[in-house]
């Protein structure tokens, strides 16, 4: 879950450019062995439920992103083993998403029987040699990948998905960055006047937080009201 | 390094016999050459602030991997080496013994003053240190690469009975000497360096050429 605390750190670092400890962070946050699970997983997580919209500032006028218009279709996950000319057993399927090379893409090398996984931290052992023989299988997943709408309203309103750490990093932006500010005024007040404490932002999302504010106002003019009266 | 990580590396590694070096184990260019290069390379503004970074980062690549201060020799024998594993449908087999460059100095005159220019092969340091000095410029030019490209190779300039040595100038002061010459003297002199490097220049081209190493 993305929670409150969440929400104000990667806001902040959004703002301030740390794009690579963003990354590291926010995919941190879910539990996920591919791409594909990742780009759902942040969905679900974005869209609670019909409601939940996104809203963007177009052409002077407001697009609202619905969950249904967001990644309206992702492929299945799959992946394929290929024989290289060494007898070398590549398996070739979807990137795990929390780095970006077509190397990504390789996801175990099999060599005289012995299994070698390939994660973040082995990648760059790679040979290119074994990457070049790769590529044209590579290219295929890559290819469905970026044939992947993060957004189709209509025809007019629509953004592409490509497999790179910037796109990753728009998609944080469209569904997790706020007005810092604005966070850290509105989480003061809770603090000051709600009864909540820091850690209770570590397990209330964005969208539970929202409905305590409102909460929190209601009975606040509720009381005002009543002192009023006396 | 886990066991398994360094056995994977193992498996990738073989015994090169280097021309002047002699045999050395050494591994694949590999997937971190190409993502370390590639986020260098993003920054950049120019095309010859790009290439000058690439063989920057190719030498540092290769000084890393043998530990070893190279000839220019062994530099181009290893990437016709690596070449050849990446490239295998279009192998090559350029002798690098060929080189009669340090042997052949180039004579011209510059007005009425007799010039001639020796020439060494340099070694992998100190081509390492020259494209530092170069590509620490704001932004590097299309001539700091000509400068990099033919300067490297002099070893001294005669001008009447004066011999002045590359190697007691400042690189400051040597690519100063280089824009003081103009078309008609660098032309030729670029002709002499390529045609006397003989089959060492073959190699010499895969120097600057990104698509050996990396997809573009």
């Amino acid at each position: 879950m993305i929670s409150f605390n969440d929400i104000i750190k990667i806001s902040t670092l959004y703002n301030n450019k740390q794009n690579d400890k963003l990354l590291k962070i926010f995919t941190s946050k879910f539990s996920y062995t591919n791409i594909l699970e990742l780009l759902h997983k942040i969905k679900e997580e974005r869209f609670p439920n019909d409601t939940a919209a996104i809203k963007l500032k177009t052409d002077d006028k407001e697009l609202i992103i619905y969950k249904k218009s967001f990644f309206p279709e992702l492929p299945e996950y799959s992946e394929e083993e290929i024989i290289l000319p060494n007898d070398t057993i590549v398996t070739i399927g979807y990137p795990i998403g929390n780095f970006f090379s077509n190397a990504a893409f390789i996801k175990k090398i099999q060599i005289n029987n012995i299994i070698f996984e390939i994660n973040e931290s082995n990648y760059q052992d790679i040979p290119i040699s074994v990457l070049n023989n790769c590529n044209d299988h590579i290219k295929k997943y890559l290819d469905k990948l970026n044939n992947i709408s993060l957004y189709h309203i209509n025809e007019q309103y629509n953004c592409g998905f490509m497999y790179c750490e910037e796109i990753i990093i728009h998609i944080i932006y469209l569904c997790f960055v706020y007005d810092e500010d604005i966070l850290l005024e509105e989480q003061m007040c809770l603090l000051k006047n709600g009864g909540f404490n820091y850690t209770d932002f570590d397990v209330i999302s964005y969208d539970q937080y929202k409905k305590y504010a409102k909460i929190f106002m209601k009975i606040s003019k509720k009381e005002q009201a009543q002192y009023k009266q006396k | 390094m886990s066991n398994i990580v360094s056995k994977f590396k193992e498996l990738y590694v073989r015994t090169v016999t280097l021309p002047d070096s002699g045999e050395i184990k050494i591994g694949q260019i590999n997937v971190d050459f190409q993502d370390k290069l590639l986020r260098k390379i993003k920054k950049l503004k120019n095309e010859a602030a790009s290439v000058l970074t690439y063989i920057l980062h190719l030498d540092t690549y290769i000084y890393n991997s043998t530990k070893k201060d190279l000839t220019y020799k062994d530099k181009l024998y290893l990437l016709q080496h690596w070449r050849n594993i990446v490239k295998v449908k279009d192998t090559t087999n350029y002798d690098v013994n060929t080189s009669i460059l340090e042997d052949t100095p180039y004579n011209t005159k510059v007005n009425t003053a007799k010039v001639e220019i020796g020439f060494k092969l340099p070694t992998l340091t100190f081509e390492i240190d020259l494209l530092k000095y170069l590509v620490k410029a704001e932004d590097p030019a299309e001539t700091d690469l000509i400068f990099y490209d033919n300067f490297r190779f002099i070893k001294y300039l005669k001008i009447d009975d004066t011999t002045h040595n590359a190697s007691d100038l400042s690189y400051e002061d040597l690519r100063e000497l280089f824009l003081l010459f103009d078309l008609n003297l660098l032309t030729p002199l670029s002709e002499h360096i390529a045609t006397n490097l003989k089959s060492l220049n073959n190699i010499r081209l895969y120097e600057a050429d990104y698509s050996n190493f990396l997809d573009v």
